[in-house]
């Protein structure tokens, strides 16, 4: 097991009263396995994915990584969870608009976990896996979405997280490239053996999960 | 990627912002700088004419007024020689040049003169307008090698001899003013008698609309000799750099003279004071105003570039930058934009200074180096605290704002 929640609860404080966006999650996440999260507007997908990924702190409950509880509430811990274990694959692609390719996907190394000195061929070597290899000093506006959604994920790779988080990475995309997207996570997940999160409103991505959550009101209907 | 390329990307992909950031500090630095080099070179320009005026620090024995002393009474106070020493000996900065006097009113003939016993380097370091008149001769350059043919041509024909009696005035010799010479019908090198002994004329002085031009002049051990009084002085007046007198020097030399009375030729000092006074507050209104100004332009850009970065920074805070990783982005953005404006501020206040310092100010401008140290220590200290807020807000961006609303 490579994660698990237990208890998750997150409340937004709003003036006409309290709003619970979650309430009372718990599941465990094996690792090298595929999830998908699904569930109408509101019902706190995004809200879980970004607590498992320790970008959002829980009115309460506990997240255990490897069996090790997470320290929240702290900014620095969590900074460095993020940095070491996660990759992030966001809907609007999260890219830098005055950072070429190779640049964007630099960033993800930028952090602690980047000891070695060979970043750039790293990057170049994980944008040659998308197939980028003639677009690495393209800048995002010069590259159709289903590339920024390459680089995107080739800057969640490029640190070899624990567990990718993707929020409907598919969103933007046209059915073409919905399927190409699709095809390239699931074949990360197959032969990287690295654990994909995914939350989507698309039941052809949501079918590709071995294990799939549906929420609604912010608890889990299915699991 | 480290976070210095970043800035540098950053900086260059929106090269308006950088420029109008860079300007708003440039102005600041290029107004101080140019106040300061036309203030420095005026400071100076000042301090020299107001040199030429003369001394500035008048000692007196205890009992003496200063109207005593320009009457040059017979029974004057007097008090020791030795207090010329005590104030050499000291260190005290500031003394520019000591001139210890012994004043007498003499009868020569019929006449009613003033003797004063001078020693006649130091007197004649203190008057401008001796050293002006010529009656130093040439300047030193004539005085090595007094044969040259530019030298010949000014009608410097033995100039070396002729300072040389001048600075040492030897025991008989001396220099009268221009009253006296006409009252007695004397001129260079005529000679005469004062209490019995024979005086020749060195040199009679130029016209200073003083008390000087009713006064003859001789070496003071001559002086003390004469008049029977051993190693005494009426007064000494002191050089006192104007900066030092604002800065106590009074003071100082009371604490080693404590039995004298130390006054300043009042409307000479407060001249000086003033003038350095009000140009060291005007620099200083301008810098308070520019430093408020300043850090509050470079807080207001650097505030408004982290809100147009908030996705930016959401997605570096997401990829696993800690706050302090942003706080060093901005607070290194701020510095490059604090060399930056430094070094224009520098170049254009300085350039600001030289063009209009001889318009304005009457005098020319050099470029201050010194002052290109300051601009930077000062830019980039306005620069980073103007910064320090929006770097703090800008770490407090939560990662996910890049997300999707939730």
């Amino acid at each position: 097991m490579i994660l698990e929640l237990k208890n998750i609860t997150k409340t937004y404080f709003h003036k006409d009263g309290p709003v619970n966006a979650m309430k009372d999650i718990s599941f465990s996440v094996e690792e090298g396995s595929f999830i998908t999260i699904t569930g109408p507007s509101g019902s706190g997908k995004t809200t879980l994915l970004l607590t498992i990924g320790g970008l959002l702190r829980p009115s309460s409950g506990e997240i255990f990584f490897k069996d090790k509880k997470l320290k929240l509430e702290s900014e620095s811990e969590m900074s460095s969870f993020r940095d070491h274990h996660i990759g992030y694959v966001m809907q609007n692609f999260a890219l830098i608009p005055y950072l070429n390719a190779t640049q964007n996907v630099l960033i993800g190394l930028t952090g602690d976990s980047a000891k070695t000195h060979n970043k750039q061929m790293i990057a170049e070597a994980v944008l040659d896996l998308m197939g980028l290899s003639d677009r690495m000093n393209h800048y995002p506006r010069e590259l159709s979405a289903g590339q920024q959604q390459r680089v995107a994920i080739a800057r969640a790779l490029v640190k070899k997280p624990s567990f990718i988080l993707a929020d409907e990475p598919t969103g933007n995309l046209d059915p073409a490239l919905t399927g190409e997207i699709l095809e390239l996570l699931k074949e990360i997940n197959d032969k990287q053996k690295i654990t994909i999160i995914m939350v989507t409103h698309s039941p052809v991505a949501a079918a590709m999960g071995n294990t799939k959550i549906h929420l609604k009101n912010g608890c889990i209907e299915i699991h | 990627m480290n976070v210095y390329k970043l800035v540098w990307l950053e900086l260059w992909h929106r090269k308006s912002q950088l420029i109008s950031g860079i300007l708003a500090i440039t102005l600041g630095i290029a107004i101080i700088v140019g106040i300061r080099s036309v203030s420095e070179f005026s400071e100076k320009a000042v301090a020299v004419k107001l040199d030429n005026l003369g001394a500035n620090i008048l000692i007196l024995p205890q009992a003496t007024s200063v109207d005593d002393y320009y009457a040059a009474d017979i029974d004057a106070p007097t008090m020791p020689q030795d207090y010329v020493d005590k104030i050499v000996n000291s260190t005290i900065p500031g003394v520019d040049n000591l001139s210890p006097k012994l004043t007498r009113r003499v009868n020569i003939g019929t006449e009613k003169v003033v003797l004063t016993g001078i020693l006649p380097k130091s007197e004649i370091a203190s008057k401008p307008i001796w050293q002006q008149s010529g009656i130093l001769g040439a300047e030193l350059k004539a005085s090595c090698d007094p044969a040259t043919a530019e030298n010949v041509s000014q009608g410097y024909v033995d100039e070396k001899l002729k300072r040389k009696v001048i600075d040492t005035l030897s025991g008989f010799d001396c220099l009268i003013g221009t009253t006296v010479a006409k009252k007695l019908k004397l001129t260079e090198n005529s000679e005469f008698d004062i209490l019995g002994k024979k005086f020749k004329v060195i040199s009679v002085l130029p016209e200073t609309g003083t008390v000087d031009d009713d006064r003859i002049f001789a070496n003071i051990a001559s002086v003390q000799a004469l008049l029977g009084i051993d190693r005494q002085v009426n007064a000494i007046e002191v050089m006192g750099c104007c900066n030092a007198i604002s800065e106590g020097l009074l003071g100082k030399l009371r604490n080693i003279l404590p039995d004298t009375r130390i006054t300043t030729i009042s409307q000479i000092v407060s001249t000086q004071i003033e003038t350095n006074r009000m140009m060291k507050k005007i620099s200083l209104v301008f810098l308070i105003i520019i430093l408020f100004v300043g850090g509050i332009s470079i807080g207001n850009y650097i505030w408004a570039n982290v809100n147009e970065r908030r996705k930016e920074i959401g997605i570096l805070r997401m990829v696993g930058y800690p706050r302090r990783r942003i706080y060093m982005l901005l607070i290194f953005k701020a510095i490059i934009l604090g060399i930056a404006g430094g070094i224009l501020g520098y170049i254009i206040g300085t350039l600001a200074g030289v063009i209009l310092g001889p318009y304005l100010a009457g005098i020319a401008v050099q470029p201050v180096f010194m002052l290109l140290i300051w601009s930077l220590v000062l830019a980039i200290l306005i620069s980073v605290i103007g910064s320090l807020i929006p770097a703090w807000l800008a770490g407090k961006i939560e990662p996910f704002s890049n997300m999707q609303d939730l």
